[in-house]
């Protein structure tokens, strides 16, 4: 009964304007990483894929580029952790790629919108298509 | 031992007895002789024999005494293994050691202030507070009286303000320190003020820990700290939640030491950033010196951010940053010399915060020049929160500062000089702002010149040795365009370092129990030259 949702036609559980389907979500996650000697650091990739009515709750996590694994669409990450105080200090060099298929990813509210067939009132907030995110991180961990 | 040198002495007696009857068989007086001889060898060999006794004794009482001083070593012992375990165990589980810095004040605050005429303020509201759009020109040919001379006291206001330190080096190379503080006054918990136009009226990262706020525990600093060497000279890098409140010499009247990184007299004011610094003092051969490169971000505008405009490709409001440096030129237990230099680049017209406004406005810039042309006012008779931001970029400041401190004999002394340089080059967009004409940096209705402020401020104390306090005066002077940022004083009368104009304190410090319980008893008087202490923007 929010006259916002209702007015923007995003009113009901990944349906819209009142509609009432039944949806099913799938999403993969993989990942592969292996140490490198000679800096004693660690390198690895991960992706994962969700589908048009993918929905979790993964809202909690840690990214300000948003949650990656409530992409519905695919990301790509490449990561590197080097020691630099034994695990005391730990250096992370990261770059993700996000490329999404779906409207409103990680929202319970209203029909997920293909990227391509959006409509400008879809977009009155912006609905981001791809996105990169550069990540260092400095972590102190004791 | 009695016992034992009893025993002793009956086998003597028996001994003896044993060899007399044989002596009276023979009877003779040659025998006599002999029996006297023996007797005297006897009586020799018993003098030995009670002698040997003795020292026997003397042996066996050292020995016991051994054995006591030894039980009570090894209880010694096993208390301390039993201390030792419990530290080892303390280090080994906890990663922290924490310490608490509560301090509990009373102010009374007298004020002489010049007001608007509270019949007039109504009348404004009245009149402009209607939702009703009125031109910018609406003030003009208003004539304005001279303020009215108002007194605002409160005779009494507490705060308690803890600090919880922990620290911990969990290796050479590396150590964490962090703070969690709240600042709370008595009877006050919203967190969120009226704008009364006072110092603080809002609540903002820069001040929230020191201003007196609620009851909230936050994050007032938090960084790790590399060290190392590049070739022979030994560097600290550390990045975080920075140190920055109390720096020197605020601990002079303070009873406690040094607090923080920046100079109190430049920047008070809490930020996050990152500094890496050497330590010269084996290159130069001069004493404590030090050199520190600091950055800094004291507004952070873009996506990820909270702003109205964080998601938007057409917003040209920048991050404020600010970078310099901390040169320690001399240190030594007594003595030190300390410059400091920081630009502030892109300086906003605000910062976020929290603050109840006594009404609301938007403005209408109908011809695109950046200046509102039309106005719209609203009473906020909800007292709804509002949200502020900043809405434009007003130009560069430069802060130098300049500290020397020392003692003589036991009376500590210091000096501390510092300038600003305020260039502006942006308007506020804010309507507020630019209907009152506080609009740029250090200026007025949109003029741009380009302003330099100077302050001053000195010390002296000498112990009291008959109470084993210590009594002190500070003075400090601004001049009219001095602008540092020092909002984040703890001082619920204002920053007294902002002040334009001058501020004498006078105050007392007396140990209750060592340094662990202090009372401080203190005076300040303000009097200020110029207005506008906490903006930004506006022409004193």
């Amino acid at each position: 009964m929010s006259p916002i949702l209702q007015f923007m036609g995003t009113d009901s559980l990944l349906n819209s304007n009142g509609e009432q389907f039944d949806r099913t979500g799938y999403s993969v996650w993989a990942g592969v990483k292996t140490p490198i000697a000679w800096t004693d650091g660690v390198i690895g990739f991960e992706y994962n894929w969700g589908s048009q009515y993918w929905l979790g709750f993964t809202g909690g996590e840690d990214n300000i580029a948003g949650s990656k694994l409530a992409t519905r669409g695919s990301v790509y990450e490449l990561f590197y952790n080097q020691p630099l105080v034994d695990n005391k200090l730990m250096l992370s060099l990261g770059a993700q790629h996000y490329d999404y298929d779906y409207s409103d990813s990680g929202s319970p509210m209203g029909e997920p919108v293909k990227i391509s067939e959006l409509t400008s009132f879809d977009t009155f907030m912006p609905v981001v298509d791809t996105m990169w995110n550069y990540y260092v991180t400095l972590a102190y961990r004791w | 031992m009695l016992k034992h040198y009893g025993l002793v002495s009956l086998t003597t007696l028996f001994l003896s007895l044993h060899s007399l009857p044989g002596d009276a068989v023979a009877g003779s007086p040659a025998s006599n002789q002999e029996l006297i001889q023996e007797i005297e060898m006897l009586k020799s060999i018993v003098m030995d024999l009670n002698e040997r006794l003795g020292n026997a004794e003397e042996l066996l009482q050292l020995s016991l005494e051994q054995d006591s001083q030894d039980q009570e070593i090894q209880d010694e012992l096993e208390e301390l293994d039993k201390r030792v375990s419990g530290t080892e165990e303390h280090s080994a589980l906890d990663k922290v050691t924490l310490s608490v810095d509560l301090e509990t004040r009373l102010n009374s605050l007298h004020m002489d202030a010049k007001g608007m005429p509270l019949a007039m303020q109504n009348n404004i509201m009245t009149n402009f507070a209607t939702g009703n759009s009125f031109p910018s020109s609406a003030l003009d040919g208003f004539s304005f009286p001279p303020p009215e001379d108002q007194n605002i006291d409160n005779n009494t206001i507490f705060t308690s303000r803890i600090r919880i330190d922990m620290r911990a080096k969990p290796a050479d190379s590396l150590s964490f320190v962090s703070r969690l503080s709240a600042n709370k006054i008595f009877g006050d918990s919203s967190g969120v003020k009226w704008y009364n136009g006072g110092p603080n009226a809002v609540t903002m990262d820069g001040n929230m820990h020191s201003t007196g706020s609620d009851s909230a525990i936050r994050l007032e600093r938090a960084f790790f700290t590399y060290f190392d060497e590049i070739g022979e000279f030994p560097y600290h890098f550390s990045v975080g939640r920075r140190p920055a409140l109390d720096g020197a010499p605020a601990e002079f009247s303070q009873a406690s030491t040094v607090g923080g990184s920046p100079m109190a007299h430049g920047i008070n004011w809490q930020f996050d950033g990152v500094s890496l610094g050497f330590n010269l003092a084996d290159t130069t051969g001069i004493e404590g010196s030090a050199f520190k490169l600091c950055w800094g971000n004291g507004f952070e505008s873009g996506a990820g951010s909270g702003n109205s405009y964080s998601f938007s490709s057409s917003s040209d409001v920048d991050d404020m940053q600010f970078a310099g440096w901390i040169a320690n030129l001399y240190e030594d237990d007594k003595t030190k010399i300390i410059n400091m230099y920081a630009h502030a680049f892109d300086v906003t017209d605000g910062f976020t915060g929290l603050v109840v406004m006594p009404f609301t406005m938007t403005g209408d810039d109908t011809n695109s020049d950046g200046r509102y042309d039309n106005y719209t006012m609203n009473p906020n008779t909800g007292a709804f929160i509002s949200r502020t931001e900043p809405t434009a970029n007003i130009g560069d400041l430069d802060i130098v500062t300049l500290l020397g401190q020392s003692e003589y004999k036991d009376v500590g002394f210091f000096l501390d000089l510092a300038l600003s340089h305020a260039r502006p080059s942006g308007i506020s967009m804010s309507p507020i702002l630019q209907f009152m004409g506080t609009d740029s940096l250090l200026n007025s209705n949109g003029e741009q010149f380009d302003r330099t402020g100077y302050s001053v401020w000195a010390g002296v104390k000498t112990p009291i040795a008959w109470t084993d306090g210590v009594i002190g005066f500070e003075y400090n002077w601004g001049s009219q365009y001095w602008l540092g940022f020092t909002g984040g004083e703890d001082n619920i009368a204002g920053s007294k370092l902002a002040t334009r104009g001058s501020v004498y304190e006078l105050f007392y410090n007396q140990p209750l129990v060592d340094n662990k319980l202090m009372l401080s008893l203190g005076a300040q008087h303000y009097d200020y030259d110029y207005s506008a202490m906490p903006v930004h923007p506006a022409s004193p």
